[in-house]
């Protein structure tokens, strides 16, 4: 159960933790559309990717963050790039040339790979990979609360269009909230089913959905029996969603944060600005 | 004067039930007094203590005061507190200052005066030093006294424990029952109603009532509701260690006198 640590608020004190959730969470949106921009040439977006890559980096070591822990997310994304990349070979035969060759060929098996197949794959490996340590530093910086309430900030205007933006956010506290408890008891639910013979680890694929019934079954049972306890504990402390409440934590705008979203937004416009005269470095 | 008045309420789940849940239950709390409610499972007590705490809206019959004036929605909500047994399934916030202060936003408390309110009450229930822990790293009991807190936080005058110390290991459980005992003497005013299936925690209360299958069958004073021995147990209850033991002694020719506590009858069989 250890490996879920997308979303993990980790505990220390670097101005990107002491940032405002608002501003980070729109900082990241953006960065994330500079990472999904194509810029010009080949080696025009090469250039500007290894930027963003440092620039990511040196965030990343600001919040702490060690490779080897983007490394961990990225497990899950091996296999999704080997089948991108196996598409990307049999699809991409465009004349991208590189050194002065566009492909080459693979003796063995008579198979030629075009240059472009790669490049392309690699771009969307380091897009997810940027992508990935973007939400990581966002996750691992600011604490889940503060995430809803900076969400919760953000969406406001949507309550013109009468989305009960409040709720939502409601909604989404109690969720982080209660990860960590549900976690426990699938912890439990599968050491009580272990113990009555029920396998989680190997069987053939019948077995494998038969633990899995034996899994969901109870957690699904418990997690409604534990929200109707939650909506009694609400009820009974004065909750009522359509009434006004007033906020414990207030969101506060710092100078630092003023600073921190011009700096993502004169890069983001620099980078706009050369993608739409397209610049091109090399 | 009586602070809470229950006049003859009756209440059931569905219309297909012959006998309610909740029969025709009347009794009164004075202020301060510390009631035990105990009864086997099934026997009305959760559905009861909702229906006093306003989570069951309305009963099919009977009227609840409030010092002699119908009790109000709104009143429940502002004067009744209630704490239930799962620990982990009342605590809303993301902390533990947060949960606290979770009653005060909804009670529309403005920002700048509920940090000194939150400090107040969690420093009361011994959590000052929790403020930013997050549930999962606290224990059942902490948990508890963190509910117990964010109650106590909203100010009433009655609060209702539906087996807050069920699933506390004995620790836990002895903190919670000092600490009830603590804020009454602190807070004289202060009534508490407490389900239980713990004999030896109602035996420390002011006064005792039995349910069984929707009606009281007993009030009274602990010391009196568990004389009755014989019928407890056809009822599935059992009786504090203290008198089965004295019980035991009598009944051996031992004269134990009036003896009402543990420590005492320690003393005297020492002697
Ligand atoms: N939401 C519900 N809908 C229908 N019936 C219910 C509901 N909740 C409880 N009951 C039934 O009402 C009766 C009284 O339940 P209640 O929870 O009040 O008992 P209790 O005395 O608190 O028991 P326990 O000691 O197990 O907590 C039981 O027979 C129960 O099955
Ligand atoms: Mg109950």
């Amino acid at each position: 159960m250890n490996n879920i640590s997308l979303g993990r608020y980790s505990q220390y004190d670097t101005l990107l933790h002491r940032m405002d959730p608002r501003g980070k969470i729109v900082s990241m949106i953006i960065c994330m559309v500079m990472v999904f921009f194509s810029y010009g040439s080949l080696w025009t977006n090469l250039i500007v990717y290894a930027f963003l890559m440092v620039g990511i980096y040196i965030l990343m070591r600001i919040a702490h963050i060690s490779l080897k822990q983007l490394f961990k997310q990225l497990k899950v994304v091996w296999m999704m790039m080997i089948i991108i990349l196996i598409i990307n070979i049999f699809t991409i035969k465009d004349d991208l040339s590189i050194f002065g060759y566009v492909s080459f060929t693979i003796p063995g098996i008579n198979l030629t790979i075009y240059y472009s197949a790669l490049i392309t794959t690699f771009y969307v490996f380091v897009r997810l990979a940027l992508m990935l340590a973007l939400s990581l530093i966002l996750t691992s910086t600011t604490k889940p609360m503060d995430l809803t309430y900076g969400l919760e900030w953000l969406m406001h205007p949507l309550k013109w269009i009468k989305v009960p933006v409040h709720i939502i956010a409601m909604m989404i506290s109690l969720t982080l909230r209660f990860i960590p408890t549900l976690l426990d008891e699938t912890d439990r639910i599968m050491k009580a089913q272990a113990s009555r013979g029920v396998d989680f680890q190997e069987g053939k694929f019948k077995e494998k959905v038969r633990a899995i019934i034996a899994l969901i079954i109870p957690l699904i049972a418990s997690s409604l029996s534990r929200s109707v306890d939650l909506a009694y504990a609400m009820i009974a402390r004065g909750y009522d969603p359509d009434k006004k409440r007033t906020r414990y934590r207030v969101l506060k705008w710092h100078v630092r944060d003023s600073i921190g979203s011009i700096v993502v937004l004169a890069l983001f416009t620099l980078l706009l600005i050369a993608m739409i005269f397209n610049f091109t470095i090399i | 004067m009586s602070n809470l008045r229950l006049e003859h309420i009756t209440f059931y789940y569905d219309n297909e039930q012959d006998v309610p849940t909740i029969n025709d239950i009347s009794f009164s709390v004075e202020e301060g007094e510390y009631v035990s409610l105990i009864g086997k499972n099934g026997s009305g007590k959760s559905t009861l203590a909702k229906i006093i705490a306003g989570l069951i809206p309305e009963p099919d019959d009977g009227i609840i005061y409030l010092d002699d004036q119908e009790i109000t929605e709104s009143m429940k909500r502002e004067k009744i507190g209630i704490v239930f047994q799962n620990p982990d399934n009342q605590f809303i916030g993301a902390t533990v200052r947060d949960d606290i202060a979770f009653g005060l936003e909804n009670k529309q408390i403005p920002t700048s005066e509920m940090e000194p309110i939150v400090l107040k009450y969690a420093t009361l229930v011994g959590m000052n030093e929790f403020l930013d822990k997050e549930p999962s790293s606290l224990s059942g009991g902490q948990k508890q006294r963190v509910a117990l807190a964010g109650v106590l936080a909203m100010a009433p005058e009655i609060i209702i424990l539906d087996e807050s110390t069920a699933m506390l290991d004995p620790k836990g459980k002895r903190e919670i029952i000092s600490l009830i005992h603590r804020l009454r003497k602190e807070n004289p005013k202060l009534t508490i109603i407490s389900i239980t299936h713990d004999v030896e925690e109602a035996y420390l209360s002011s006064r005792v009532i039995v349910l069984n299958d929707g009606k009281i069958i007993m009030d009274d004073i602990p010391e009196k509701v568990f004389s009755n021995e014989k019928e407890l147990e056809n009822l599935g209850l059992d009786i504090p260690f203290f008198l089965k033991l004295k019980n035991e002694l009598i009944s051996l020719g031992i004269d134990v006198g009036n003896i009402s506590k543990l420590e005492d009858l320690e003393d005297y069989l020492c002697r």
